[in-house]
């Protein structure tokens, strides 16, 4: 009944002092609102349940090389392993299989490419989801005859066919093959973080899908009840043994991973995620501390009136009750403006995120994040309000009716906690400081590093290719039209005549893409095939001569594709400088043979020349690559033809003008050759090193906010004490000053305090950060100990000046008592 | 309704101990009116802070209407204070964020006391001291005198049998003291007992009684006058 007027006083109390109210408010709000936003992201990225039947029985299975894990390793799992699996585990009750292809659908309003899921029958029933439109494939759908059939995703149905209630039966083309629509998944079912896409029975008749040796396919199972991962596992090295002795030369020598699926899709993200969720846990943590030392200051100030209560018949458990009140008021408002915080933080980061994680456009405030704000909320009350309520609670009554109680000192202990929570707050922030000091250099210093390439006046297009005619999977390659000459010869030649084009060139997969990217094993001719603890993977990719030109990438050493690699001639190829670093230092690769089809002419490339390193990717260094000239390439010859040159070409076009005027006319040249290949993100090469380097520092300024928020929180921390014990001691300062103290001795009595705290806090926190970074090294790739040191010196640096400007404001007003003043004070 | 015996305080000061309170023997009857003196320092706060069990370092028997105080718990202490006690203070001690009327309630918030019977046991007490008027300001906006008078209001709101008053005039002049003094007067003519510390002559003829301590040792009692003797005696 009293909590009423507890908590209306409590609410009088804070606007009497709306600096103290707004101050705490907001910091509470800022570890709130950041703590919440971390997990509305760990949360709904990392521990939400996929939508699917029993989703902790799904498992992903991966084949990697016994060295590597599956994050590195390429390649997929061939029809033959699959089956065995479906057919002789006892762990896995289900074994399904799918694999990705980006086809143009025809037959509708406007021609478009698509994601295409070709799989098997049982691929839905696998996962335990059922089409909210008509029917899901059936056992017989996986044959040559039956395959065209299609069930379409949510959101193609939506881009597709305008959600048309009465699709099923209408007919669609898939790179020209008439396919029938039998079915339309619901809303919920998002696969792979989304659900634009088409899936199709895989016709699983094809010659290249029953290789053993091959393989394509990406594989889930789903566990028997009662069986784990680590099980499955352990069935499948046994089922691999078996394979290898009944199939020798024809088996590969793997090691079979059964991973949880959910984990599977969140492996790359989870340190990083983990990580800044600590860092963010320790600005919360910080808030809740810097709130409790301005709480136990407050509490100073009302001793009188708590001592008054006291007499007047409030109980300890009353008091306690009263403070924790104005506590869980201070908190409840934080937490409703955190929430605010929160929900802008979604906002602003919406692209980031919607890029990094899957399902990342659909992260939100939802019922799970409004509970753990209240949560969040509640325990922050609990946590900076319990030590000064106690207090407040257990102040000896006479002290505080003593006359002018409120201008008498600070008892010793309580001075020493305030004290202590300034020191930890100095180290937190510190240790905020560096990791986001760290982290930022380490992205700096990647991003300094040479491109390997020059953006300037080059204008990039992602060509989609129409696949009838050219990819395996519909004709076989024999019958194939080579895409070099109908359309990359005419289409460069065409360009290379635009008035100001210096060079046109096309490769299959250009820097700065991290998809569409093709890993295989190096082979030497006439070395033994390594075994598989010592294979070296690379880079597969393919490019015309004037690529290198017109991308800028210079050359090492050797020479590039040249007029004399014609068609007939021996396939050339070059390689990027980490290709040679990953053989050997140094030797020289020029020359080397190394095998790029199973037989035939183009048996093995020739190794031509080296060119610089171009940046793959913007936060990791890179990767060795191994380029084969396009222009010899013919589906005839090269195995490798139908991998690389499947559906998807980047062309790469420099120019002395502005490159963004020459896009309309290369648009229309590609169209004029075959009105089926679609134009993709043409745009300044530049566009995309600002867009890729965008994204990767949205993290690292997200963690400086943090780190600087934690700086002003712990100079205020340090700026509230010095100056409340100031205000408690102005009298001394002013007696001091009258029988003769100097004013710069009273300046240099408080200012020496403020030094001896931070000292004390930054040596503490320099300690932390080492621990820490010894911890962390092992998680992120590119921070080296010289790094972490200069990052600690700075810090340091800028937490010693922000510190002692905090603690030089109260001095100077401490230096600056009038003496009359100060002594008519009482 | 008060007997104590023997009662002693000390304070541990540096190396020994400073005894504030010497050997106090002191029977007060229900009704009176009791004015205690002294010179400054001599404890006289010191007895009144022990006396409302305000302090509870003291050693020696303390009956309350013939329960021993000495025997309770901090608890029991506290309920016999909350019940039977008021406390006026010579700062006043109005809490700055309180009306006048909330700050007259506060004693019984802290009792279970339905909230229809407590508001109309304010509005009865505002009545009775005739603060009606006053009952949404804030302390800061009242005189030191109508400041002390709801310090007094709040001191009998719950009707306590004994008021306790340490130096209620001494922050006001003469002509709002009187009128203090009357308003105990008149408090006491209605049955409550009260025991007030002053320095004033004036003030202490409002009593019925006085009592003086000097240097911790209760040294004149006007309703005794065999103590005075016994003291001389012991003293010298
Ligand atoms: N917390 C304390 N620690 C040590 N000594 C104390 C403390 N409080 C009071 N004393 C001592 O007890 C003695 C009596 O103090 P008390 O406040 O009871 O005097 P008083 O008679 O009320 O004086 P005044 O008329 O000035 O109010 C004094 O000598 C004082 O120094
Ligand atoms: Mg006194």
């Amino acid at each position: 009944m009293e909590l009423g007027n507890d908590l209306r006083y409590a609410w009088r109390q804070l606007r009497r002092s709306p600096g103290f109210a707004v101050t705490t408010v907001l910091t509470l709000a800022l570890g709130i609102g950041a703590t919440t936003t971390m997990f509305s992201v760990v949360d709904q990225v990392l521990l939400r349940p996929l939508p699917f039947d029993h989703p902790s029985q799904l498992v992903a299975i991966t084949e990697a090389s016994y060295e590597k894990d599956a994050a590195t390793s390429g390649g997929g799992i061939s029809l033959p392993d699959a089956e065995d699996w479906q057919t002789r585990s006892h762990t896995l009750q289900a074994v399904a299989y799918y694999t990705f292809n980006m086809p143009i659908v025809g037959g509708i309003d406007h021609s478009q490419s698509k994601p295409q899921l070709p799989s098997s029958a049982n691929f839905l029933s696998t996962l335990g989801v059922q089409p909210a439109l008509g029917r899901g494939f059936a056992a017989t759908e996986n044959s040559a005859a039956a395959s065209h059939v299609a069930v379409l995703g949510a959101e193609a149905w939506r881009t597709l066919l305008n959600s048309d209630p009465k699709v099923i039966g209408r007919t669609i083309t898939l790179n020209g093959t008439p396919h029938t629509i039998i079915g339309v998944m619901p809303e919920s079912f998002r696969f792979q973080g989304g659900s634009d896409f088409i899936l199709t029975p895989l016709d699983i008749s094809q010659k290249v899908i029953q290789d053993r040796s091959g393989g394509v396919l990406n594989v889930i199972g789903r566990l028997r009840p009662g069986s784990t991962a680590e099980d499955a596992t352990r069935e499948m090295a046994g089922i691999k043994q078996q394979n290898l002795r009944t199939y020798p030369g024809k088996e590969r020598d793997t090691r079979v991973l059964v991973e949880n699926y959910a984990r599977s899709l969140t492996r790359s993200v989870r340190p990083g995620l983990l990580t800044l969720n600590g860092l963010v846990l320790a600005v919360w943590l910080l808030a809740a501390i810097n709130v409790a030392g301005l709480l136990l200051t407050r509490t100073q100030g009302r001793r009188r009136e708590i001592a008054v209560r006291a007499a007047l018949g409030a109980g300890s458990s009353r008091l306690l009750r009263q403070f924790l009140v104005e506590s869980f008021l201070l908190s409840l408002v934080g937490g409703a403006l955190g929430l605010a915080i929160t929900s802008a933080a979604l906002r602003v980061s919406r692209t980031y995120l919607a890029n990094t994680f899957q399902n990342g456009d659909t992260i939100h405030i939802d019922a799970t994040v409004c509970v753990y704000v209240l949560v969040a909320s509640c325990v922050s009350a609990l946590l900076f309000g319990i030590l000064p309520a106690l207090q407040a609670a257990h102040l000896p009554i006479l002290t505080g009716l003593r006359e002018g109680a409120a201008g008498a000192g600070t008892s010793r202990r309580q001075s020493m906690t305030r004290d202590a929570i300034v020191t930890v707050e100095v180290a937190l922030s510190l240790l905020l400081l560096v990791a986001a000091g760290v982290m930022a250099r380490t992205l700096f210093e990647m991003q300094r590093r040479p491109l390997g390439f020059n953006p300037e006046k080059v204008v990039t297009a992602e060509l989609m290719l129409p696949q009838k005619n050219y990819w395996f999977v519909s004709a076989g390659p024999s019958n194939a039209k080579s895409i070099v000459t109908a359309l990359i010869e005419p289409m460069l030649m065409r360009i290379r005549q635009l008035p100001g084009v210096t060079a046109a060139g096309v490769t299959t997969v250009r820097p700065l893409r991290t998809n569409w990217t093709f890993l295989d094993e190096v082979r030497f001719a006439g070395h033994p095939k390594p075994d598989p603890h010592h294979a070296q993977n690379t880079n597969v990719r393919a490019a015309t001569s004037d690529y290198f030109r017109a991308m800028g990438v210079s050359l090492k050493e050797g020479r590039l594709f040249s007029a004399d690699d014609s068609v007939g001639a021996p396939l050339a190829a070059v390689v990027n400088e980490a290709f040679t670093r990953q053989i050997d230092g140094a030797r020289s690769p020029v020359g080397m043979q190394i095998e790029a089809s199973e037989a035939g002419a183009h048996k093995y490339a020739a190794i031509v020349g080296v060119v610089a390193d171009a940046r793959q990717d913007m936060n990791e260094s890179v990767k060795p690559e191994l380029l084969l000239n396009l222009g010899q390439m013919s589906p005839a010859v090269d195995d490798l033809y139908p991998i690389l040159v499947s559906f998807h070409l980047d062309l790469v076009v420099r120019a002395q003008v502005k490159p963004e005027a020459l896009i309309p006319a290369i648009t229309r040249i590609v169209h004029d050759l075959n009105p089926a290949v679609g134009v993709n993100h043409a745009e300044p090469m530049q566009t995309s090193v600002d867009d890729t380097m965008g994204s990767q520092t949205l993290a690292a300024r997200l963690l400086t906010l943090f780190a600087v928020a934690a700086l002003v929180i712990a100079a205020a921390g340090l700026y509230g004490l010095l100056a409340y014990q100031v205000t408690q001691q102005i009298r001394d300062f002013g007696v001091r000053i009258a029988l003769g103290a100097q004013r710069n001795d009273v300046l240099w009595l408080v200012l020496r305090r403020a030094i001896v705290l931070m000292s004390v806090g930054a040596s503490l926190g320099v300690a932390a950060s080492l621990g820490v970074s010894r911890i962390a090294r092992g998680m992120l790739s590119g921070v080296d100990v010289q790094n972490i040191l200069l990052v600690i010196e700075a810090v340091t640096a800028i937490l010693a000046v922000t510190c002692i400007t905090a603690g030089y404001l109260p001095a100077r007003r401490a230096a600056q008592t009038d003496p009359m003043q100060a002594l008519r004070h009482e | 309704m008060i007997d104590i015996r023997n009662l002693e305080r000390s304070y541990k000061t540096g190396a020994g101990q400073t005894w504030v309170l010497r050997r106090i023997d002191l029977k007060i009857d229900r009704g009176e009116f009791v004015t205690l003196m002294g010179p400054s320092g001599a404890g006289k706060s010191s007895l009144l802070n022990a006396i409302a069990l305000l302090d509870d370092q003291w050693l020696g028997e303390y009956y309350f209407d013939g329960d021993p105080v000495h025997a309770m718990g901090r608890k029991q202490r506290a309920e016999l204070a909350k019940r039977s006690m008021g406390m006026v203070f010579q700062s006043y001690h109005l809490l700055d964020e309180l009306t006048v009327a909330e700050n007259i309630d506060l004693p019984l918030s802290y009792k279970n006391m339905p909230r229809a019977e407590r508001q109309a046991l304010v509005a009865d007490t505002l009545d009775r001291f005739n603060i009606v008027g006053k009952k949404d300001l804030f302390p800061s906006q009242l005189s030191g005198g109508q400041q002390q008078l709801v310090g007094i209001a709040r001191a009998v709101i719950h009707n306590p049998t004994l008021l306790l008053a340490d130096e209620p005039t001494g922050n006001l002049h003469s002509e709002q003291a009187k009128e203090i003094m009357e308003l105990f007067k008149e408090l006491n003519r209605q049955g409550t007992t009260i025991l007030q510390v002053t320095h004033s002559e004036t003030n202490a003829a409002y009593g019925n009684r006085l009592l003086e301590v000097r240097d911790g040792w209760l040294v004149n009692d006007s309703s005794n006058p065999r103590l005075n003797a016994a003291q001389e005696s012991t003293t010298r």
